[in-house]
């Protein structure tokens, strides 16, 4: 009889099973999981025999590679550049983070880095939706446009070395004095120029035939030249900078009553807000060594084992084994320790650590004779002062 | 036996069944079990099943590569310098990494590879090295690369107790036994064939040829066991044509000798069978289940599942 009942038991024990896993396979809406992320959103829309669902689309790729392709995929019906409004970031770092071995920006180049594991970092901070209107220093830029890679490159092409804009923060930045007027160059116009020379670590790309004449070039900041109608490229650098940071574009004693900063009111003193930097009284819209933002300040941003000290000197000058024909042997901690930018504000995407960019100009004027002159060069200068745009 | 028994028998029966369908059904586990269903038909093409997102508290930010030893899944969870591994189910069970330039630490951990006693090989593309830990994540030590002539690892897979690493900056691939000794290498900058421009990925199919994605001149390049070069898949009619892939990634071959390639900025896998015949395309640009963005590391397991890695949507998404 035990063994009737047992039976029975199974039979119903199977009958429990068959409901529970029905129930369990049929389930699609289920409260989100790792697996289940959101609402109305399922793992579940694959039919029991693998055959395809209503979610699968067909990717269509392109037929042939054209440039734009190689960024937009036209084939999202809705929104043709749906890939832009918020993966811009991600797009740019796709082939920008190493990867691709070249022009990574999270490596210390021409630009500084967006790296910011390091001490004393500082950027653009191209990856948090800020507005570009935020920018210190911003006086007429009220843009409210989202700082990106795109708000100061031109992933299409243009006339100016490494892609740069033409138009900055809704305007053309570039402008000089046509009959007496402030006149912006006409757009397909060159206006900045780099120093660019073949990357040597890339001489075998370099070297290629047959790639259309593409090279990987590392640039020396503004070239120093004459590019468009008599100004300087340096200038049209800081033009370009100063398309955001409006108000640090200018000469030193703007904003003096003597010399009245136009649409701002003046305080009488040059060591106000009303001047370039608060800080520091310095010319900005030269060409003149040291009176560009590239004789200061990086575009990208800087760290610790990007900034110099004013003898010229990086992390990796001090930390190059004496074996290696280094001249110093120290340790990482140590030459971090010792590049570390201490300013209240931070390192400011600065090429020098703290203020060592002024006495690279300054020292031998201010510490007459105090100076070991080890740390001279040939004419009685610091070493540094030659890095210096 | 005792009726007695035979009930308290019965009714725990009953109990541990409902328990089990119980816990399937609120933890979601159906789609564990699926696969068993989904492999009757063997001739269909992959299908989204789901995906694997990582800790709530920490999501996966931009996972460059994965794989799968043993019963787990393992991934380079690149931008927070470690690497998270997964159960079957996709939970994260536990991870390992800091970021660092030290024993145990990452910059940019990409390749990930188990060899045939469970431990993980991971190819840190700015540390210039390949790090071994065991399968819970203990270090072990530093692949030795006795040339020294890793610059920039980058795709490593393991196969046959041979590491297969592209190098990013070299432009190069090698091949290396387990100890460390250069067997063969393959490369050097160019667009000419058997030449590369920022190799992403390798993988070997069971005749052992090596495929590799050349990256910056959009292709794979398929060579034999003796790094003689067979073909190029583009994309185009059997390899000739203009490439049709954006900036490929990940390449991975199933049993049937179908080779999978991801298409980066297409955001889809390309599917193609033996003779470089395109067959279907998964993914899609997307956000939804079974779409991608910025696909990049694909791996595909013994039994032909699927797991690619979904960059901007921080998962990894399976298909089978
Ligand atoms: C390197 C990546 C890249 C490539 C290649 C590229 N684009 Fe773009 N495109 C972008 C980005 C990023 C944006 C959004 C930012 C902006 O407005 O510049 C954009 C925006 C656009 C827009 C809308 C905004 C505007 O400027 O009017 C159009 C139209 C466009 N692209 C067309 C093209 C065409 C046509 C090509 C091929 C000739 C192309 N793109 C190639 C990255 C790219
Ligand atoms: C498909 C990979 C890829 C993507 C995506 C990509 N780039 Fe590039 N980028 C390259 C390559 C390759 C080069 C070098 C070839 C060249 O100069 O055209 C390059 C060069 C550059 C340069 C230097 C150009 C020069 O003339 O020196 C800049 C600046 C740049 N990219 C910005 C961007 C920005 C901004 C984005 C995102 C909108 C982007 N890239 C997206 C591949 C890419
Ligand atoms: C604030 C403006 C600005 C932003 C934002 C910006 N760049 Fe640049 N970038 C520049 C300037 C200016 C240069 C040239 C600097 C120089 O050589 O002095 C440059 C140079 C570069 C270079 C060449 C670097 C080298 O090796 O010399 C690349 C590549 C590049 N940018 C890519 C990017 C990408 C990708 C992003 C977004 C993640 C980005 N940029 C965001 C201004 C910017
Ligand atoms: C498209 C507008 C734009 C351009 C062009 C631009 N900046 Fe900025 N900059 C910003 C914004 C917005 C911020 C504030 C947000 C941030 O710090 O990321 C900023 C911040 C800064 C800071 C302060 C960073 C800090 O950590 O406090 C410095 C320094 C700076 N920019 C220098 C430059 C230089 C030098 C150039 C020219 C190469 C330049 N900027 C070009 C928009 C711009
Ligand atoms: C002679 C060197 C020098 C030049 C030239 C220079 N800067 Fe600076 N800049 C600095 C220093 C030093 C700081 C840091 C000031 C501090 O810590 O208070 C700074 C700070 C800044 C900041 C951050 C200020 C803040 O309020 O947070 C911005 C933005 C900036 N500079 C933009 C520019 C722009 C734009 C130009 C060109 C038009 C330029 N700088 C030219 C040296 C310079
Ligand atoms: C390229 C060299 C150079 C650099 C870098 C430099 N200066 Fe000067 N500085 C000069 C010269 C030359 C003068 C005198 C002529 C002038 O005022 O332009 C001067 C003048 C000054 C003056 C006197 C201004 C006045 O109103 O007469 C001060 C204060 C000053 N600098 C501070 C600084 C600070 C602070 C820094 C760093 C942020 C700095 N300088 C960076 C070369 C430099």
């Amino acid at each position: 009889m035990s063994k009737v009942r047992l039976g029975l038991s199974t039979v119903f024990m199977l009958i429990l099973l068959g409901m529970f896993s029905a129930v369990a396979f049929a389930e699609d809406g289920v409260p989100p999981t790792s697996t289940n992320p959101a609402p109305g959103i399922h793992v579940g829309d694959v039919d029991n025999f693998g055959n395809k669902s209503t979610h699968k689309t067909h990717g269509n790729f392109q037929n042939n590679t054209n440039s734009c392709a190689n960024c937009h995929s036209t084939h999202n019906g809705e929104n043709e550049y749906l890939l832009m409004k918020d993966g811009e970031y991600d797009l740019c770092m796709s082939c920008h983070d190493g990867t691709m071995g070249f022009y990574d920006v999270t490596k210390s180049s021409g630009a500084g880095t967006f790296d910011d594991s390091h001490l004393s970092s500082s950027m653009h901070n191209v990856d948090s939706n800020l507005k570009i209107g935020s920018a210190p220093g911003a006086f007429k830029n009220a843009s409210t446009a989202v700082l990106e890679c795109s708000s100061c490159h031109n992933p299409h092409g243009s006339p100016n070395d490494r892609l740069l804009n033409e138009t900055v923060a809704g305007k053309t930045f570039a402008t000089s004095l046509v009959n007496g007027t402030e006149t912006a160059a006409p757009i397909g116009t060159k206006t900045i120029a780099l120093e660019l020379t073949e990357d040597p670590a890339y001489a075998e790309i370099n070297a290629l035939t047959g790639t259309g004449g593409f090279k990987v070039y590392k640039s020396n900041g503004p070239k120093g030249t004459v590019t468009y109608n008599g100004v300087n490229d340096k200038i049209y650098y800081s033009q370009f900078c100063g398309a955001c940071h409006d108000d640090y574009f200018a000469k030193r004693n703007a904003g003096t009553t003597a010399n009245p900063k136009s649409g701002k009111p003046s305080t009488g003193t040059p060591i106000t807000e009303t001047h370039t930097h608060d800080t520091y009284t310095h010319t900005t819209n030269s060409s003149s060594q040291g009176r560009s933002c590239a004789a200061c300040h990086f575009a990208h941003g800087t760290d610790a084992t990007t900034m110099m000290d004013a003898i010229g000197n990086t992390v990796a000058d001090y930390t190059k084994p004496v074996a290696d024909g280094g001249k110093y042997g120290w340790d990482q901690a140590k030459a971090e320790a010792y590049m570390k930018d201490v300013s209240a504000k931070g390192s400011s995407l600065k090429k020098f650590t703290n203020t060592a960019v002024c006495f690279a100009c300054h020292g031998t004027s201010i510490a007459k004779g105090q100076i070991d002159p080890q740390f001279l060069d040939g004419s009685g200068r610091l070493i540094g002062r030659a890095k210096i745009k | 036996m005792k009726k007695r028994t035979v009930y308290i028998l019965m009714s725990t029966i009953v109990a541990l069944s409902v328990a089990f369908f119980a816990v399937v059904y609120f933890f979601n586990l159906e789609s564990d079990i699926k696969p068993i269903v989904a492999k009757v038909d063997p001739s269909a093409e992959p299908v989204f099943a789901n995906a694997l997102y990582g800790e709530f508290n920490q999501p996966l930010n931009k996972p460059m590569d994965v794989t799968k030893i043993g019963e787990f899944i393992y991934v380079s969870d690149t931008n927070n310098k470690q690497v998270q591994v997964f159960d079957q189910s996709g939970t994260s069970v536990f991870k390992f990494g800091t970021e660092g330039t030290g024993e145990g630490q990452f910059k940019f951990p990409y390749g990930i590879a188990g060899d045939k006693d469970g431990n993980v090989y991971v190819a840190d593309l700015y540390n210039a090295n390949i790090s071994i830990f065991n399968d819970k994540g203990k270090f072990l030590k530093y692949f030795n690369d006795e040339e020294k002539v890793l610059k920039s690892p980058g795709g490593l897979r393991i196969s046959d107790q041979k590491l297969y690493v592209t190098d990013i900056k070299a432009n190069k691939i090698f091949v290396f036994d387990l100890n460390g000794k250069k067997l063969m290498e393959i490369g050097g900058a160019g667009a000419d064939e058997g030449k590369f421009i920022a190799p992403n990925a390798v993988t070997v199919d069971l005749d052992k040829n090596i495929y590799v994605t050349d990256s910056g001149n959009n292709r794979v390049q398929i060579f034999d066991k003796n790094g003689k070069f067979i073909r190029i898949i583009n994309g185009s009619k059997d390899g000739k044509g203009d490439p049709t892939f954006l900036n490929p990634r990940g390449v991975a071959v199933d049993s049937k000798g179908n080779v999978y390639v991801v298409n980066n900025l297409a955001h889809n896998i390309n599917a193609f069978d033996k003779d470089g015949k395109e067959l279907f395309d998964l993914g899609g640009m997307g956000t939804e289940n079974g779409k991608l963005y910025l696909p990049n590391g694909l791996f595909i397991d013994d039994r032909d599942t699927l797991f690619v890695t979904d960059t901007v949507n921080q998962r990894i998404s399976v298909y089978y």
